[in-house]
């Protein structure tokens, strides 16, 4: 059999006698502060008092490096459910967010031109239904005659009054429901009156 | 192949440990802890590895360097004091070396040096192991060692001819 030159100089290397100095070095004792019996050792490997294994407190699953025990195998369900899970309620809970959001601001959308929007129906309505029965106080035109009779029967219509559409009314025109508007609520209405024609002709009423 | 025997561990520790804790402290400064908890894990293993003696020193560095580098920040100058009071050999009149001269000698070294004579004289293992263990190659090992001897010769007043110097304080 054939040696390599690795070997034989691994041979020669390691046949080397050591010198004095050596022999001298290699016979001072290392210094050991703790006394633990090889018993102990033995003992301790079956109860495993010293050395824990790797285990999975709280159900969690990872690497022991004190062990240093291979990490276990986990499965792509368990490792990856968690988050899938989480991710997935995070997009939901944007959604409902989102939706929630988009929905209020078209709410407010619809609110804000109140009284802009019905300035403009019962103008169109004036021609199909008697002025006189028109008593809504969203008709520009109606809107003095009510005041008018402020000074006469004393009621006084609240802001909720206002907001009647004009068709209800209109529908109705036999109705004896009594309606007033107070200063404010015509001052406010004269105030949000876009239609330039009916502001004239709501003033020189 | 089954794991060792409780009576081989037993044999093992007492021949090993001393220089293993030695090998050890060249890195962390609890060395002890680290060498039971290396025979610890000797003693569980299912198959006894084909060399224990460099099995143990392979887990024992390993350890120690990684004990090493979690406790680097808390502790460092804790330890460099601790090293520098205690030396790592147990002084006795039978020696013809200083245990704290060879001590502070072998501190100055630098850490491959420093390893493979610590391996080779006190944990006995051939310059193949040493390289292994190591992680360089055989040549690299030898030169390595030489280099630490002649050092710590140069370190310790020992001159190649005399047999009994000044080593000692």
């Amino acid at each position: 059999m054939v040696m390599s030159q690795r070997e034989n100089n691994c041979k020669g290397l390691n046949r080397q006698p050591l010198d004095e100095f050596e022999a001298a070095l290699a016979a001072l004792r290392p210094r050991v502060d703790v006394a633990t019996t090889p018993e102990a050792i033995s003992s301790c490997r079956d109860d495993g008092a010293l050395l824990t294994t790797c285990g999975a407190p709280g159900g969690h699953e990872f690497v022991c490096i004190h062990c240093g025990s291979n990490p276990p195998l986990i499965s792509p369900i368990r490792r990856w459910g968690w988050p899938a899970a989480a991710a997935v309620m995070a997009s939901l809970a944007a959604c409902l967010l989102v939706m929630l959001i988009t929905n209020q601001s078209t709410q407010v959308a619809r609110e804000q031109p109140l009284l802009a929007t019905h300035a403009v129906k019962p103008a169109q309505q004036i021609g199909r239904a008697p002025a006189k029965q028109m008593v809504t106080t969203v008709d520009a035109a109606s809107i003095p005659r009510v005041a008018r009779r402020i000074g006469e029967r004393r009621t006084v219509l609240s802001a909720a009054d206002l907001d009647l559409p004009g068709e209800s009314v209109a529908s109705n025109p036999n109705s004896r429901r009594p309606i007033a508007v107070s200063y404010a609520d015509i001052e406010t209405v004269e105030a949000k009156l876009t239609n330039a024609a009916l502001k004239r002709r709501f003033l020189s009423q | 192949m089954d794991g060792l025997s409780p009576e081989t561990v037993t044999r093992l520790w007492a021949e090993h440990r001393a220089a293993l804790v030695l090998y050890a402290r060249q890195w962390c400064a609890w060395p002890e802890d680290v060498v039971q908890e290396a025979f610890l894990l000797l003693s569980r293993q299912r198959r006894s590895p084909d060399n224990p003696v460099g099995w143990l020193f392979r887990v024992v560095r390993n350890r120690a360097i990684n004990a090493a580098r979690s406790n680097a920040r808390q502790s460092r100058r804790e330890a460099a004091a601790a090293a520098e009071l205690l030396p790592w050999f147990e002084p006795s009149d039978d020696d013809r070396i200083d245990a704290a001269a060879a001590t502070k000698a072998l501190e100055g070294l630098p850490p491959d040096e420093r390893e493979a004579i610590i391996a080779r004289l006190w944990g006995g293992l051939s310059f193949d192991e040493v390289a292994r263990l190591s992680g360089v190659s055989l040549s690299a090992a030898y030169r390595a060692y030489q280099r630490g001897i002649a050092t710590l010769r140069e370190r310790l007043g020992w001159s190649c001819h005399n047999e009994k110097t000044i080593a000692k304080a």
